[in-house]
């Protein structure tokens, strides 16, 4: 819901009730206004009756009603009350319909003789006159509301205009990029602050980005530069003459450690660069694709182990993502499925419109599946596994939106592992 | 044919320079950026070792460098960072390779083995070796002169065993160099016992001697000698 529209609906809660209420209790007062100005018409009216009977005593044969809206009958001593207002119907004789009108009702004495005057005073014109006022309070109540949302938008986008450029920059701004982010200079002083906020925090974080860059690459270089000389080292040494069978194999066994130190360095860098950001760089990816390339690198691998690979994802999903990340992620869970599975068996590669999944049969894991994807969880068995190739499997998938999940079919004896994502629009 | 070799960590740097000239190259050393850029502009090499971070700036710039004055060397880049970005430019700017630390020195002798052919001798250079003779250009191998038909894979270890004759290659050295980096952790490398086996027979079965010969288990060496 945009700020606008939160700020009219409340406004809106409000001002109806408020407006419905002033509506009602108008309509009552002008209903109070109306009756009270009748009621005094019909008291002067009757005042005016009874001096005309006081100056003119009718006999007692002929009494007379000058016009239908007065009647004058003769009444017992008993009937005597002091005037009544009361609302009620008559049939208008001219008109021919039934009327509402108010009527007043006196006992009047002239000399030994009363006489029961009623008068009634019909409301037409007066309700007409009720009901057009409210139409055209109401009228001008929406009016007006109408018109306070139309300027209020308008206030609405002008003042606000500074922040929504703010929204825009922020959501453009890449903290890999070295463009610093910067807000148009506004004269509110609440964006001005929060641009200045923005600005400071994004300076920092992209301080942090580049140090934590820097350092990745120092460590890379710290590390692999004494690794290189080891391993160039062995390499002159196991060139040497005389070297017994012993001597070779020991050489041998050093330079394979040397690498299984290297590819942990290497993997814990990447690690960090992905926890850090370093692959913001996203493009649609052809998993299918990228999958049979894959495939293909590994093939001797698995004819070596009398694997074959059984594909059967006809769907071939899109999935926005940083290119070498997925290569990563894909080449990490077929190597493993590879390395883990058992000789001479399958690998299945199954797809759907949200998901990838890759099986392999293979034992059991040998710790507690909840620690599948932590970091230097390793199969005690593959001495040249570094323990961290499915860390970096569920790193990727946290940072790239993607979901990954291991199961384990007891009675199958297979592993499957998924990918869940959201395929790419278009 | 002479390398300039850059490199500003000493051990490493003799370590190169020794096995190098020990495969019959001329190499020049220096460990800064200063002195790399003086070389290149006084002598002419033919190819290039240049590590990208260096004491007084980045081995990048030397590429621009030579760039700039059409130099005809041979770049190859040997960096302890393993960043895409880095490889990009370093390529994109015109350098001819890119190893990442630690690399083996048989790998880095048969990059530049392979530039050199590339750009002397556009790659009609032969290689001969005993009775063997391998054409690069046309990936071809003959045994005397009747040619045999190799996967790809199987020429690809005929040529960096012959690049590096008469060395012990062990079994991860020759799987880097043929499937590729990704392929050195891998549990077991009988995948490339099963394509030295084949090789073996297709050229045994043109009657070319066992040039390959297995060592310790640790990996193979190519040789002439009995």
């Amino acid at each position: 819901m945009k700020l606008i529209h939160k700020t009219t609906r409340y406004l809106a809660v409000v001002t109806i009730p408020i407006a419905l209420a002033g509506a009602v209790l108008l309509y009552y007062l002008i209903h109070q206004v109306i009756n009270k100005e009748i009621d005094e018409l019909l008291s002067s009216e009757l005042k005016q009756v009874q001096e005309n009977l006081d100056r003119h005593p009718p006999g007692t044969g002929g009494l007379l009603n000058w016009d239908h809206n007065l009647q004058i009958t003769p009444a017992r001593v008993a009937d005597s009350q002091p005037p009544v207002f009361t609302d009620t119907t008559l049939l208008d004789p001219i008109e021919n319909k039934v009327v509402s009108v108010r009527m007043l009702r006196a006992v009047y004495p002239v000399g030994k003789d009363y006489y029961a005057i009623r008068l009634h005073q019909p409301y037409l014109e007066f309700q007409e006159i009720a009901q057009y006022l409210s139409i055209g309070i109401v009228l001008c109540f929406i009016a007006l509301f109408a018109i306070l949302l139309f300027i209020g938008t308008l206030l609405f986008r002008r003042v606000l205009q500074p922040f929504y450029t703010i929204i825009e920059r922020l959501s453009q701004y890449r903290i890999d990029q070295h463009a610093a982010i910067t807000f148009p200079a506004s004269d509110v002083d609440e964006f001005r602050l929060l641009g200045q906020s923005i600005t400071e925090m994004t300076q920092q974080a992209a301080y942090r980005y580049s140090q934590q860059k820097q350092f990745t690459d120092t460590t890379s270089h710290e590390l692999q530069t004494p690794l290189s000389i080891l391993s160039t080292d062995l390499d002159l040494l196991q060139q040497s003459a005389g070297l017994t069978e012993a001597d070779s194999q020991r050489i041998h066994r050093s330079q394979r450690t040397i690498k299984r130190l290297s590819s942990m360095n290497q993997s814990l860098l990447l690690l960090t660069k992905i926890d850090n950001q370093q692959f913001l760089q996203v493009e649609p990816v052809d998993l299918g694709n990228l999958i049979g390339v894959l495939l293909d690198t590994f093939s001797d691998y698995a004819a070596s182990k009398h694997m074959t690979f059984e594909r059967s994802d006809q769907q071939k999903p899109v999935v926005v993502i940083n290119r070498q990340l997925a290569f990563i992620l894909l080449s990490n869970l077929i190597r493993n499925a590879i390395r883990h599975g058992r000789p001479a068996s399958s690998i299945g590669i199954a797809s759907g419109a949200h998901y990838y999944a890759i099986r392999n049969q293979g034992e059991p894991l040998p710790f507690p599946s909840e620690k599948l994807f932590q970091r230097f969880v390793r199969n005690p068995a593959l001495p040249q596994s570094t323990g961290l190739g499915l860390a970096i499997v569920k790193e990727i998938a946290d940072q790239s939106g993607l979901r990954v999940d291991h199961t384990y079919s007891a009675s199958a004896g297979e592993h499957t592992f998924t990918i869940t994502f959201q395929p790419a629009q278009g | 044919m002479k390398i300039l070799l850059i490199e500003d960590e000493p051990e490493l740097r003799t370590n190169i320079q020794r096995y190098l000239e020990a495969e019959h190259f001329v190499v020049s050393t220096v460990n800064n950026l200063r002195q790399a850029s003086q070389k290149v502009n006084d002598y002419a090499y033919d190819c290039i070792v240049v590590d990208i971070m260096l004491p007084d700036g980045n081995g990048l710039s030397l590429i621009e460098q030579l760039k700039e004055t059409h130099s005809e060397a041979g770049i190859i880049i040997i960096s302890a960072r393993n960043s895409l970005d880095d490889r990009i430019t370093g390529l994109d700017l015109g350098a001819d390779d890119y190893l990442i630390k630690p690399f083996y020195l048989p790998e880095l002798n048969a990059r530049i083995r392979s530039l050199m052919r590339r750009r002397q001798y556009a790659g009609e250079q032969q290689l001969v070796f005993g009775v063997l003779t391998l054409w690069p250009k046309r990936e071809e191998v003959r045994v005397h002169s009747q040619v045999i038909s190799l996967t790809p894979k199987e020429y690809a270890l005929l040529l960096f065993m012959i690049t590096n004759k008469d060395r012990l290659l062990t079994k991860e050295v020759i799987a880097e160099h043929v499937w590729g980096e990704h392929m050195t952790d891998a549990d077991s490398l009988e995948f490339l016992y099963t394509h030295i086996r084949n090789l073996r027979k297709k050229l045994s079965g043109s009657g070319c001697p066992d040039y390959i010969k297995s060592r310790y288990g640790i990996g193979y060496v190519l040789t002439a000698e009995p």
